[in-house]
């Protein structure tokens, strides 16, 4: 095994970051938060690819904007972002909990009280780690949470080692290879259990599906529509958004049915991708600052 | 930790905010609160800086305090620069000292670092109010401010049986 260069842990996706916010959550008043917030968004600006990335999704969400309003548009998103991982690592630490509105609780509560599993199909918005870890406090289900594992291998580990702390209260599965998950995931869901999906971002080893968003050509990962249509349960469309200072909303739109019914199974597929890409269009448009999203999903696609 | 659910009011509880001067704005505030009808259910965190309007208010008090101080002793050439060096220079000496308790074993350092941060003010603060700069007025009102929670605390603690069956009322 080769040995990592020191500096590499420095580098913006690296685990000393990781580690400095674990750091400030637990040296930082929470009356000097705003000031350190906005001054660390404002100095992770100067992360070049990820501020083009922010800024390239913008002019397809915000259509015929200029570069200069997304500049500080970006900002925005980092802010947003800053505060979301406070939050979450807030929660790890010191078991703090932000207020919470739900809206659509019926349908919520129409997938806490249906007979087998479930599964929430969700983005990359607001805080989807403090959604898991609220659900699993106020279900009685088991949670799994399907994510796509960190591209530093020490936050890789490091990440690894945190969850494994709130094992008890839901479990996270890394989608690296398609085939393993699947048959793992179907199991747990015949067994009544929900599977958390994050239904924006295909990563490599899973199959995509084509589609468009907000025009462009955008992949988003088959698995969830293909495991919906096989174990025979319904996808709810699950979005937890900030709100405001340790202030979010749990927005649960109602569910998706992904039914066979031809001899084509990716038309049928089709038919639900069409429904969640409209649900995304509709909530990233309402909510683009907290979309956190920082390679630009067309590119990626072409 | 406890929560509140669908109770608006829950808001201005005063164990909520973490000042005292917030606290008896909050007690007020509640006392006035009605509740409001909402197909939105809410559960409302019982913490004690869950406040939004108390943390954004001292937070922009301070770093507009550390920007005045800042402007005062750096030469007029590098102000474009202060307001961001100011962003930093407000929670810098955190860092320092959290590095130091770390080494003593402590974990949660929040509360030291708190008490710290607002006697450096204080001191730089009773250093500026001395000054014939205009820098003296925000200065005075630092040190106005904080007389003014110590005020608070003293009628908080009066009240303590009134906050404390808000409390009751609204978590029960």
């Amino acid at each position: 095994m080769t040995r990592r260069a020191w500096w590499q842990r420095f580098l913006v996706k690296g685990v000393f970051w990781r580690q400095l916010l674990r750091w400030a959550v637990l040296n930082i008043p929470a009356w000097l938060e705003p000031v350190v917030i906005a001054w660390w968004a404002s100095f992770f600006l100067l992360w070049g690819p990820g501020r083009r990335g922010v800024m390239v999704n913008l002019t397809a969400i915000k259509a015929g904007s200029w570069a200069f309003t997304n500049f500080f548009r970006t900002y925005r998103v980092f802010w947003n972002y800053a505060w979301t991982i406070t939050d979450n690592a807030r929660y790890r630490e010191l078991q703090i909990l932000p207020d919470w509105e739900f809206d659509g609780f019926e349908n919520f509560e129409h997938m806490e009280h249906r007979e087998g599993g479930a599964i929430i199909l969700t983005a990359h918005m607001g805080s989807y780690d403090l959604g898991a870890q609220l659900f699993s406090e106020t279900s009685e289900r088991k949670i799994i949470m399907v994510r796509a594992p960190e591209v530093d291998p020490d936050t890789r580990a490091y990440e690894q080692s945190l969850h494994e702390r709130d094992a008890e209260r839901y479990r996270i599965a890394f989608n690296t290879s398609a085939g393993e998950l699947a048959l793992d995931l179907l199991t747990s869901v015949r067994n009544g259990e929900v599977v958390a999906i994050q239904g924006d971002r295909v990563t490599t080893g899973i199959s995509p599906y084509a589609t468009t968003l907000f025009g462009r050509p955008m992949l988003l990962p088959a698995g969830p529509f293909a495991l919906a249509m096989t174990a025979r349960v319904p996808i709810y469309p699950v979005f937890v958004v900030r709100r405001g200072r340790r202030r979010y909303r749990l927005v649960a739109r109602q569910p998706i049915e992904v039914v066979r019914r031809g001899r084509n199974r990716d038309e049928d597929i089709g038919i639900a991708v069409a429904q969640w890409t409209e649900q995304l269009e509709s909530v990233i448009g309402e909510w683009w600052f907290q979309w956190f999203t920082f390679e630009p999903y067309a590119e990626e696609a072409a | 930790m406890k929560v509140v659910r669908d109770r608006d009011e829950a808001r201005w509880l005063p164990s909520r905010h973490h000042f005292a001067l917030t606290k008896l704005v909050a007690m007020i505030a509640m006392k006035r609160t009605t509740h409001r009808d909402s197909s939105l259910k809410r559960i409302y965190a019982i913490e004690r800086d869950q406040s939004t309007l108390e943390n954004y208010s001292i937070a922009i008090w301070l770093y507009l305090t550390g920007t005045a101080y800042l402007l005062a002793v750096t030469p007029k050439v590098t102000w474009i620069l202060v307001p961001w060096i100011a962003g930093f220079a407000v929670h810098a000496p955190c860092f320092l000292i959290g590095v130091i308790a770390n080494r003593f074993g402590a974990v949660d350092n929040r509360k030291l670092n708190g008490i710290s941060t607002m006697v450096l003010f204080l001191i730089a603060s009773s250093w500026f109010a001395t000054t014939d700069s205009p820098v003296a007025i925000v200065a005075w009102l630092f040190l106005g401010i904080v007389a003014l929670n110590a005020i608070a605390a003293v009628v908080m603690w009066m009240l303590r049986g009134t906050a404390a069956a808000m409390e009751r009322r609204c978590v029960a």
